[in-house]
């Protein structure tokens, strides 16, 4: 393999009192996909944004081609070849592409920006990663994937020799992820070495040629893709065997909680229809886009829906906005926490209490005993962990958040919990505890329905599967018939015969029609 | 995972109100005001006196009980550019009714009560129509301006023998009466936000909109009473001012609404919405006071006071900006 282009040896960083990398060791050869996994908090940011140059560690050395080298800033890094992706997009929305792609070094000629010089720089870096688009367009009329094509077009410009992609396939669709795929197997063929950051061991199984592991900042192992099992894998994360992930069992589904009758929002979305029983957990599958989210906000009054109707345990309700929902006895966990969930300068307390301030008080003055009893026990119940019930939640990890999130609906005991996206960033040992809770609920009674985007994770805690495509259900799966590919197909609308033939021998027919 | 910290990267931003980022956070703008009274101990002759002391309180309770509305405003993430001209209507309204016959409580209720009206108006048109509260407010205070001098021709309206004057002038236990009204006003909003669901609600909106709608909380609602409030504290200070000068002025107020914004952002609220606390607002106010009658006493000519007032408010949140950037 001969000398590595980098090697980071006995790395180490602490923030106040904690140590966030402990000792961690590093290598990234030329022409190879180097995955690096590990829980939220396990230290893989720290060690990223120390090679690029927005951390300096406290201990280590870092070695550029055999020599020491030390990277003062994100600016120096790129200069040494370090380009960095991170999770959110660094880009400018109404800015045309190549404004975007220049930003920073724009091109002068005699102190006035030269577009045509820009344009053409534009044009070049984007024919170096393979992609063919207008660069006078704005950039926010793309795709996110396209955006994210661009975004790395920036990076690898000129003599990045060094990528590294933080969770690169987050925001994406299917198509969207194959192709960037398709971009980091080509600047492997290049020569180029890449840090691939990713929580979807799919994806690592298929890029990686090695992976290392991290855990409580410490390194863990670094092995050759061949050599190990993804449970192995995820066994090393944890620190311990993770049988049964998917929590699933003594569930008995009872009367119909929730029935949706030809909803629809006029548009692209509907009409659907489907039950909801109480004790059950359906998951409603399909591709980003095709319109489960929709669906979910329409339900719980998010966004207005233009026709269709709703009954809530046998009786037609109206819902038009989210408080009618919620007096209904629906929750609803949002595909986004930070954005359209939590309240992120405020306490685990008001974050849990937001949806039950009237239960909690006597004339609008709140019982704040009575409040720090009920809080303190649903934290303990969801075994959030927190310093206390007023430690500010921005404080918190995204799957103690996500816990919080759900402690919110909890106190109010809901009948029925719309979750989308439930363990959206959250790490594997928090899942697990997620997806013990809703499996907890539903021997309560409460009626679930989870949107998911992770596959294995629908299928391993839904005892029925709705499959979303085009703003329709185009077919319902029960637990036992579902499979990965199954569903694939009907997700991915390989054929509408498909659809057709399936639904005519379908036994689970119960006025379901696909289109 | 029952032994292990899955908080690592994000441990440092550990903020419950132990470490010293907080309590600079919360009591810093505290120990500005200090400094700043033992400063002008020293420099400024006959600053040290009960008398000042009383006086520098009297002439700050005005701004204090606009700048306590204002802060309910700024942390639902708004503003109130109107509250200088409600205070000229108010008390044009207060004085009017004085002189019309009206018992001096029926008068100081109008007064409030028009003042909350205005507050109503600006707010449903800020919450139901979605409109932006600055162009709002700021229709509201060209109008309103123009109301009030309408209401009087444009002259100020004596009322030496009004029943309601000492409520400027007076004292309760030695303490002026204005000043007792500021200290009830912060002490009812500081209730209100900190122990009551319309409080939480507040911060919640200022915080994170969206979250805020999806958690189930009337925001539209919630907006309009932000603002009556904000309406109704004007008018209380629109009353107080008339019953200071025992009479309706109609240009009364006029660039208030900026003192009692600096007083907020001063006392740590953010202009962003959901961070803040009433009393560093109250702090905020004071040391504008202290600043303005240390800079009188020491002679300092108007428009040297107009430069170091403006300066310090600028170096308030420019200190304010600096953490925040050290915190990202």
């Amino acid at each position: 393999m001969g000398e590595p282009l980098l090697r980071m040896r006995d790395v180490s960083k602490r923030f106040g009192g904690v140590r966030a990398l402990d000792g961690v060791d590093l290598d990234l050869y030329e022409g190879e996909v180097h995955a690096i996994m590990g829980e939220n908090g396990a230290g893989k940011s720290t060690l990223m944004k120390i090679l690029s140059g927005v951390y300096t560690p406290d201990a280590g050395t870092i070695e550029l081609d055999g020599a020491v080298a030390s990277i003062h800033s994100p600016h120096d890094a790129l200069a040494k070849g370090i380009a960095i992706i991170h999770q959110e997009l660094n880009t400018v929305p109404h800015m045309s592409v190549a404004e975007n792609l220049a930003l920073g070094q724009e091109p002068t000629r005699g102190g006035v920006l030269d577009r045509r010089e820009m344009r053409r720089a534009a044009r070049k870096k984007l024919e170096r990663i393979g992609v063919d688009i207008s660069v006078d367009q704005p950039l926010g009329r793309l795709s996110i994937g396209m955006q994210q094509m661009v975004e790395i077009a920036r990076a690898v410009a000129e003599n990045a020799r060094i990528l590294v992609l933080d969770e690169p396939t987050a925001s994406l669709s299917q198509s969207e992820a194959e192709r960037l795929f398709t971009l980091v197997e080509e600047m492997r063929r290049d020569g180029m070495a890449l840090a691939y950051i990713s929580h979807r061991m799919e994806e690592v199984w298929r890029l990686s040629d090695r992976i290392t592991v991290l855990r409580d900042g410490k390194w863990v192992s670094t092995t050759a893709r061949g050599e190990v099992t993804p449970e192995q894998i995820v066994n090393r994360m944890v620190g311990r065997d993770v049988d049964n992930l998917y929590v699933h069992g003594g569930r008995r589904a009872d009367d119909v909680m929730l029935a949706v009758q030809g909803l629809t929002d006029g548009r692209a979305i509907g009409p659907v229809d489907f039950e909801v029983r109480r004790g059950e957990v359906v998951g409603l599958v399909g591709l980003i886009g095709a319109g489960r989210t929709e669906v979910a906000r329409m339900i719980f009054g998010a966004d207005k829906s233009a026709a269709g109707s709703i009954h809530v345990d046998g009786k037609k309700v109206s819902i038009r906005k989210p408080q009618d929902a919620i007096a209904l006895g629906i929750g609803f966990v949002p595909e986004s926490r930070k954005e359209q969930a939590l309240f992120l300068d405020m306490s685990v307390r008001d974050n849990t209490l937001m949806s039950s301030t009237r239960l909690f008080s006597w004339l609008g003055v709140l019982k704040r005993k009575l409040i720090r009893t009920a809080v303190e026990k649903e934290i303990t119940t969801l075994r959030v962990r927190t310093a206390s019930i007023a430690q500010v939640i921005s404080g918190l990890s995204g799957g103690n958040q996500q816990k919080v999130v759900l402690s919110r609906w909890l106190l109010r005991e809901p009948k029925l919990l719309i979750l989308d996206e439930p363990t959206r960033g959250v790490d594997v040992g928090a899942k697990q505890e997620i997806y013990r809770i809703i499996n907890d609920l539903t021997h309560q009674g409460v009626a679930v329905l989870m949107i998911s985007s992770d596959l294995p994770e629908a299928l391993g805690i839904s005892d029925r599967i709705l499959v979303v495509a085009g703003g329709r259900i185009v077919k319902e799966f029960s637990r036992d018939e579902a499979t990965e590919q199954s569903v694939m197909l009907y997700a991915t609308g390989v054929s509408a015969d498909a659809a057709g033939t399936a639904s005519a021998t379908d036994e689970t027919s119960t006025g379901r029609t696909p289109r | 995972m029952t032994t292990q910290t899955t908080e690592t990267e994000l441990a440092p931003r550990r903020r419950d109100g132990r470490d010293f980022a907080t309590l600079w956070d919360r009591y810093g703008i505290l120990g500005v005001l200090v400094l700043l009274i033992l400063l002008m101990c020293i420099i400024a002759p006959n600053f040290l006196s009960l008398n000042n002391g009383l006086n520098v309180v009297r002439s700050v309770s005005i701004n204090a009980i606009l700048a306590a509305g204002m802060t309910v405003v700024i942390l639902t993430g708004g503003i109130d550019l109107s509250v200088g001209s409600v205070v000229a209507l108010s008390g044009v309204t207060s004085v009017l009714m004085w002189t019309a016959g009206m018992p001096a409580i029926v008068c100081v209720i109008g007064g409030i009560l028009v003042g909350a009206l205005a507050g109503l108006v600006n707010g449903s048109l800020i919450a139901y129509l979605g409109l932006p509260a600055f162009i709002i407010t700021l229709g509201a205070l060209t109008y309103i301006r123009g109301f009030s001098y309408s209401l009087t021709n444009a002259q100020p309206l004596i009322a030496s023998d009004l029943g309601f004057r000492g409520l400027g002038n007076g004292a309760v236990a030695g303490i002026p009466t204005p000043v007792v009204i500021m200290l009830l006003v912060y002490l009812v909003l500081w209730f209100v936000l900190d122990r009551t669901s319309f409080g939480r609600h507040i911060y919640a909106i200022g915080g994170n909109r969206e979250s805020a709608r999806l958690a189930g909380i009337n925001v539209k609602w919630t907006l309009v009473r932000v603002y009556l409030i904000m309406g109704a504290c004007a008018g209380l200070a629109g009353v107080i001012f008339s019953a200071r000068v025992e009479s309706g002025q109609p240009k009364a107020g006029e660039g208030y609404e900026l003192d009692a914004i600096a007083a907020v952002v001063l006392g740590g609220t953010s202009l962003m919405g959901g961070r803040g606390r009433i009393f560093g607002t109250l702090v905020g106010a004071l040391i504008i006071g202290v600043l303005s009658n240390g800079l009188v006493l020491m002679n300092v000519p108007f428009f040297y006071q107009l430069i170091v007032k403006g300066f310090v408010i600028v170096l308030a949140v420019g200190i304010d900006g600096l953490k925040n950037l050290k915190r990202v």
